[in-house]
């Protein structure tokens, strides 16, 4: 193996460091910024746009789609940086990691050239409706139905947990097409205008600083054009679509951040002592496992190989590093770590992530799922 | 050795949880600004059961426990724990939680004690939880002859608030595990939640255990400082686990479940310093 970083990959990463650099003001303005405790939840329309102008955004299209033709590691190296500096990236993450590279693979090519242009511009936002009150961890429980009339499906359900919903253009929806096949096996996938008549979205605010939402559909007319794989073959368009959604290097990147920030603050004020130093560097090599784990499931990825297990591991190795780097911040920070806002200690991020990192072992999937993946698929465990 | 809980203190604990009935911590604060939970009505309502100047008498010992785990239980302020058990606002270092008006004094933590002091606010710091924290500086501070006994009965208070929020939240979970049905049964019948909720059943008897021990006749000192030193964790635990097993409906600010997640990292943080500056 070397996992070094070649010259054009570190050149990259050095050039989408300078476009945070020149986006920081945008996010200081923000007041949920101030407050988001996770970057990957955090949400703005400006840097998201700025990312599309710039050419940030489907790094691993082609450029007739608006990408540069890179791989999808490249692009995970880059979304460490942007963790790095932590730029709300939910839009981003939604949109080109999960749902455009769906889209890229199983999509009709007439939707392929409307859709991933714009997304790459950043001029078109995507959320996901995969979640349902009685369908969470048991996706294959979902039960919002569409139901074939002509050239439309006719959609009725709800959809709850949706990230971005508010400000959407479009919905990325599992619904269940047959009712008579298997759970997993009725399942299909449609996108639609947010605007469509009958879609409604109610927010409401989370521990993360930010907003989730219901997104309420009500005979909801969709092409059947607007089919992402086949009908009823929605289940394997979904997995594919959770692979890509599961690796998050950025949080690495966000992780990494903090990590510096507590050394610098305890350091700044005469308390970097022995066990400090030294908690803080399990935690670095803890971040190096899960940046390495991730970047390993993106080349699965860009390889063609099954990668279920490996993007299962790069979300669980990110979530717990979230979780404990936050703890251990708030615990080396002492009663600096609590504080919340700008002025405080690393403005306030201690705290703020160890609020949101509770949902990091939950949202794309609960840890507990990610362990049956590495298990079953890993490991050959049944 | 006994391992049930005496009379009176039992009664008592009976009392104060009818004084506390009714009262919510409010579920969704704006998070990230400045506020203060404290709540003067409530603690008028305690104080009147007898709920102060607890350090008084070492038999009064066993009614922080039993009383804490009260407060605990409904996720009281923490001011009617500092207020009851120091005869004033929590001083640390450069910051006082709850603090009062400008001429009450609060309680200074110093090397083996507390001390009265009067401080002066320099700022309201915006915090995880409502403890209307505040960076202070000291005025004026003397020590107390009953310091230690004062430091005494806030950490056995503490133990007993620890203690009564693990038992609610895990109470809480153990009940969300066995309506929330996912995969044709209740999450309850998974043997990773039920390992899980496993994990937080010892950890809620653990606290209860050693905040009795705290305060049973004839312990060292140490007793209490180890036991504080690791129950606020372990009552982290417990809300972790609590906020895992509810899944994306506890991460809503208008469940609830983050409140007892937030006041257990917020007491582990103030109970850190506090052992800290006592040591
Ligand atoms: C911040 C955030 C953003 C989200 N964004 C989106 C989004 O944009 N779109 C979307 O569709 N959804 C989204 N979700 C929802 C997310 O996908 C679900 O929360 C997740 O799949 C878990 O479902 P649930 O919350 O219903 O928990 P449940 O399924 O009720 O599970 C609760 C807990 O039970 C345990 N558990 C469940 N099943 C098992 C099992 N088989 N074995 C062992 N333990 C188990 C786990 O501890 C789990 O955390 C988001 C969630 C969060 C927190």
């Amino acid at each position: 193996m070397d996992l070094g970083l070649t010259h054009p990959q570190r050149r990259l990463r050095e050039e989408a460091a300078s476009f945070c650099a020149s986006v920081r003001p945008l996010l200081e303005a923000d007041p949920e910024w101030q407050r988001q405790g996770m970057l990957s939840d955090g949400d703005s329309l400006a840097v998201n746009a700025a990312l599309g102008r710039e050419g940030w955004i489907g790094l691993s299209w082609p450029p007739e789609l608006g990408g540069r033709g890179l791989g999808r590691l490249d692009a995970t190296l880059v979304e460490e940086v942007f963790g790095y500096h932590w730029l709300p990236l939910s839009s981003y993450l939604l949109s080109y990691k999960t749902i455009g590279a769906a889209l890229e693979r199983y999509a009709t090519a007439e939707l392929r050239d409307r859709l991933l242009p714009p997304i790459a511009r950043g001029e078109l936002v995507f959320c996901q409706g995969f979640s349902e009150p009685g369908a969470g961890s048991d996706l294959g429980a979902l039960s919002t139905r569409a139901v074939r009339k002509g050239d439309v499906y006719v959609v009725d359900g709800q959809k709850i947990w949706t990230s971005s919903a508010q400000l959407a253009d479009w919905i990325y929806l599992a619904v269940r097409t047959s009712a008579t096949e298997p759970k997993h096996r009725g399942i299909s996938v449609l996108v639609a205008p947010m605007d469509t008549p009958g879609i409604e979205v109610r927010t409401f605010p989370t521990l993360g600083g930010g907003v989730l939402c219901e997104v309420f559909l009500d005979g909801v007319e969709v092409p059947v054009a607007n089919l992402v794989g086949e009908a009823n073959g929605g289940w394997t368009v979904l997995m594919h679509t959770l692979d890509f959604e599961r690796i998050t290097a950025e949080k690495v990147g966000g992780v990494s951040w903090l990590l510096d920030g507590v050394e610098r603050h305890l350091a700044e004020h005469g308390r970097l002592d022995r066990s400090s130093r030294e908690r803080l560097a399990a935690l670095r090599g803890e971040a190096a496992a899960a940046r390495l784990v991730s970047f390993r499931a993106a080349d699965a990825l860009d390889r063609g190989v099954p990668a279920s297990h490996l993007a299962a591991m790069a979300k669980l190795g990110g979530a717990r590093l979230v979780q404990r780097a936050a703890a251990a911040a708030v615990e080396l920070l002492g009663l600096d770590g609590l504080a919340e806002g700008p002025a405080a200690a690393v403005g306030g991020r201690a705290a703020g992530m160890l609020r949101a990192s509770v949902g990091s072992t939950i949202a794309g999937g609960a840890a507990e799922i990610q362990q049956l993946v590495i298990a079953r698929r890993g490991l050959g465990l049944r | 050795m006994r391992f049930s809980i005496a009379e009176e203190p039992a009664l008592f604990a009976i009392s104060l949880r009818g004084a506390l009935s009714g009262w919510e911590p409010p579920l969704e604060p704006t998070l990230a600004t400045w506020w203060d939970e404290h709540d003067e009505a409530l603690a008028g309502r305690v104080e009147a059961l007898g709920w102060g100047e607890l350090w008084l008498d070492a038999e009064l010992l066993p009614v922080c426990v039993a009383g804490g785990a009260e407060l605990g239980r409904a996720l009281a302020p923490l001011s009617l724990l500092d207020r009851a058990t120091l005869g004033g606002p929590l001083a640390v270092g450069e910051r006082v939680r709850h603090p009062g008006g400008p001429d009450d004094p609060v309680a200074l933590a110093t090397p083996g004690s507390v001390g009265l002091a009067r401080v002066e606010v320099v700022t309201r710091e915006p915090a995880l939880d409502g403890t209307g924290t505040c960076q202070m500086s000291v005025v004026s501070a003397e020590p107390v002859p009953d310091g230690a006994a004062r430091l005494h009965a806030w950490a056995a208070a503490t133990l007993g608030y620890l203690h009564g929020l693990a038992a609610r939240s895990l109470e809480a979970t153990v009940s969300h595990a066995a309506s929330r049905e996912q995969f044709g049964g209740p999450l309850a019948a998974l043997p990773a939640v039920q390992a899980r909720l496993a994990d937080a059943a010892l950890a809620v008897d653990g606290i209860e255990l050693v905040a009795w021990e705290s305060v049973s006749p004839g312990q060292p000192v140490t007793v209490w400082r180890d036991a504080l030193a690791w129950a606020p964790g372990a009552a982290c635990e417990v809300t972790a686990s609590a906020h895992q097993v509810h899944g994306a409906v506890g991460f809503a600010l208008e469940s609830g479940v983050h409140r007892a997640h937030r006041r257990a990292w917020s007491a582990r943080a103030w109970a850190a310093e506090v052992l800290r500056a006592t040591a």
